[in-house]
C-alpha cells in the first residue's frame, strides 16, 4: 500500500530572490516504528535578480515529523520523493512543495480479523455484551489515532487513512444501535413482569367435575378457562392448572 | 517536469533526492542516479550508434517519449589543458564516424564562395570604420587602445580569406564534393565529461553540417590551452582532409567576427583579449600555409 504525505512551506530568502539558478531536495527521512522524522535539505544557487552575474548560495534545513497510523505494519516502508517543485512568491519567500511516498506499508493481519469479526457480528442477532465492548474500544483507538494528527510539519498518513477510519467505524455504530434496542427489550420483559407462574398438570377423572377441579385447586372458573376449553372436557382429558406464587 | 510521478511509476524509481540544474533535473533514485531533460535526442543517439560513435551516456527512455533519461555521469577531475586535447580528439573521432560527402551543383557552391567574399570586403569596411573613429577619438578607452593596437591582424587574415577563397572556390567547382558531418554544435567544455570513459552530452543542437562549426568554437574557447597547429595537424590526419578541404577548414576558423564595443570597458577588454589570443594562433597557421603556398 502506497500513502502520499504533501507538505508546502514557505521559505524567506536572506535577500531578495530574482532567479533560482539550482535548487536541489535532499532528505533525512528515517522509519522508527510507528514514527518517521528527519529533515528535508533544500540547498542551491539565486540571483538578486535576473540580471545578476553572481550567484548566492542558499540552504535550509526543515524538520519533519510523520505520524503513521498503528493498524499499518511499517516492516516494509521505504520513503522517497514523490513530487518537488518551487515557486518564487513576491521576490522575498520561496515557496516549496513537496510530496513524499511512504510506501509497501501493509494492514496488521489481526486489524483486518477485528474487522471481519465486526461485520459477522453485525448480522448476527445473537450479538453479545463482549462483542459490543470490543467494538467499541476499536472505534475508541481509531479516533484518538485521527487526534494525534499534527498540523505543521507532522502529518497523519494521508486522507485515504480517515477514509479507512471512516468505513470501519460506521458499521459499528449500526451494530452499536441495533445490539442497544435488543437489550433494551430484553430488561423490559425483566422489569415489566412483577410475578410469574407455575403450572401444574391435571388429569380428569371419572367422578371429576369443574366445580370439584375449581373446589380442589382452589381458582376460579375464569383463570382455569384462559389455560383450558372446559367445555370438551372428558375423562382423561389434561389440563393446566395455574399456581399462584409460593 | 510535471511527470515525476509518471516517471516514478514507469521506471520504478524511489526518489531520494532531486535537483534543478540549468534545464535539466538531476533525480537520486534507489536504482541508480539519473539526468532527465525535456528534449528527446533519440534519433540522433540512434544515428551516431549506427556510425559507430558511442560516447555519449544511453538513454533508458523510449523513442516516443518527450522527454529523456540517461544515467548520471560521476565526472572525475580533469585539468583544462587535459580537457581541451580531449574535446578535440573526440570530436574528431565524431566527425570522422560521421562524415559524408554531399554533392553540390555550382550554383550552390557560387553562393558559398560569394558569402564569404560579401563577408570579408564588409568585415574589411567595418574595422577600416572602426580604426578611423578610434584614431579620431581623444582619450580612447582600453578597448579601443587594444583593438587599434591589434588592427592588422583583423586586416591580415580578413586579407587572407578574399584571396584564398578564391583559391578554394576555383578547386571546388571541379570537385562539387563537400563534407558534411554530424556536428555536436554544443561543444562547450562542461559538456564533455570523463570518468572510465568519455562521454559527450547537451545533443540538443546536433545537426549534420560543415565541420568547422565544430572546431572554430573549441578553438576559440581552448585556443589557451591548445597548441592550435598540433591539433589541427591531427584531426586533418584523422579524417583524411584534402588540401582543399584543408583550405576550406582554415578560411573558416580564420573568419573574423565582428567585435562590437559595448559600454562595458571591462568586460570588452576581456572578450576582445580572449579573442584576438585566438587569432594570432590562427595567424600563425596561416603565415605557415601561405610560405607553403609560396614555395610552391
Amino acid at each position: 500500500m502506497k500513502k502520499i504525505v504533501p507538505f508546502v512551506k514557505d521559505l524567506n530568502g536572506k535577500s531578495n530572490i530574482g532567479e533560482i539558478t539550482s535548487i536541489a531536495l535532499d532528505h533525512t527521512l528515517k522509519l522508527n516504528g510507528q514514527f518517521v522524522s528527519g529533515e528535508f535539505i533544500i540547498s542551491g544557487t539565486y540571483k538578486m535578480t535576473s540580471q545578476s552575474e553572481t550567484e548566492e548560495n542558499f540552504d535550509y534545513k526543515i524538520p519533519v515529523d510523520i505520524t503513521i497510523d498503528a493498524k499499518y505494519d511499517t516492516k516494509n516502508c521505504t520513503i522517497s520523493i514523490d513530487d518537488f517543485t518551487y515557486e518564487i512568491i513576491n521576490e522575498e519567500i520561496l515557496r516549496v512543495n513537496i510530496s513524499v511516498i511512504l510506501d509497501d506499508l501493509d494492514i496488521k493481519i489481526d486489524e483486518i480479523e477485528t474487522i471481519e469479526v465486526e461485520s459477522i457480528d453485525r448480522n448476527d442477532f445473537d450479538s453479545n455484551e463482549d462483542n459490543r465492548h470490543e467494538s467499541k474500544k476499536e472505534v475508541n483507538e481509531i479516533s484518538d489515532n485521527l487526534n494525534n494528527k499534527s498540523i505543521n510539519d507532522s502529518k497523519f498518513i494521508d486522507n485515504s487513512v480517515n477514509n479507512i477510519s471512516v468505513n470501519i467505524d460506521t458499521p459499528n455504530n449500526e451494530n452499536k444501535d441495533e445490539s442497544n434496542d435488543l437489550e433494551i427489550d430484553l430488561f423490559n420483559n425483566l422489569n415489566d413482569e412483577k410475578e410469574y407462574s407455575i403450572y401444574s398438570v391435571y388429569t380428569v377423572g371419572e367422578n371429576d367435575t369443574v366445580e370439584l377441579i375449581l373446589d380442589k385447586f382452589n381458582i376460579t372458573r375464569e383463570i382455569l378457562a384462559d389455560y383450558n376449553d372446559l367445555d370438551n372436557l372428558t375423562v382423561g382429558s389434561k389440563i393446566i392448572i395455574p399456581s399462584v406464587d409460593e | 517536469m510535471n511527470n515525476l510521478k509518471e516517471l516514478s511509476n514507469k521506471y520504478t524509481f524511489k526518489v531520494n533526492k532531486i535537483e534543478y540544474k540549468n534545464k535539466v533535473i538531476i533525480i537520486d533514485t534507489n536504482t541508480g542516479k539519473y539526468v532527465y531533460k525535456d528534449n528527446n535526442n533519440y534519433k540522433t543517439y540512434e544515428y551516431l550508434m549506427k556510425r559507430g560513435f558511442s560516447y555519449f551516456p544511453k538513454p533508458i527512455n523510449s523513442e516516443d517519449t518527450p522527454y529523456e533519461i540517461v544515467p548520471f555521469i560521476n565526472e572525475q577531475d580533469v585539468d583544462r589543458e587535459q580537457k581541451a586535447n580531449d574535446l578535440i580528439n573526440i570530436v574528431s573521432f565524431l566527425h570522422q564516424k560521421t562524415f559524408s560527402f554531399k554533392e553540390m551543383d555550382l550554383d550552390e557552391l557560387k553562393k558559398m564562395y560569394e558569402k564569404m567574399q560579401d563577408d570579408a570586403n564588409y568585415l574589411m569596411s567595418y574595422y577600416s570604420d572602426i580604426n578611423e573613429i578610434i584614431d579620431n577619438t581623444t582619450f580612447m578607452s582600453p578597448a579601443m587602445y587594444l583593438l587599434v593596437r591589434n588592427i592588422d591582424l583583423f586586416y591580415y587574415l580578413i586579407t587572407f580569406i578574399k584571396i584564398e577563397s578564391t583559391t578554394w572556390y576555383n578547386e571546388i567547382k571541379n570537385k562539387k564534393n563537400i563534407r558534411y558531418v554530424m556536428l555536436h554544435n554544443n561543444l562547450d567544455s562542461s559538456h564533455l565529461l570523463e570518468n572510465n570513459s568519455s562521454y559527450l552530452i547537451s545533443w540538443d543542437k546536433a545537426h549534420i553540417g560543415l565541420s568547422y562549426i565544430d572546431l572554430r568554437k573549441i578553438l576559440e574557447d581552448n585556443y589557451y590551452y591548445l597548441d592550435i597547429e598540433d591539433v589541427l595537424e591531427d584531426y586533418v590526419k584523422n579524417n583524411k582532409l584534402s588540401s582543399n578541404e584543408q583550405l576550406f577548414l582554415l578560411l573558416n576558423l580564420a573568419m573574423v567576427k565582428k567585435f562590437e564595443l559595448s559600454n562595458d570597458v571591462y568586460l570588452d577588454c576581456y572578450k576582445l583579449n580572449n579573442y584576438i589570443g585566438y587569432l594570432r594562433k590562427i595567424a600563425l597557421i596561416v603565415q605557415k600555409y601561405d610560405k607553403k603556398v609560396n614555395k610552391n
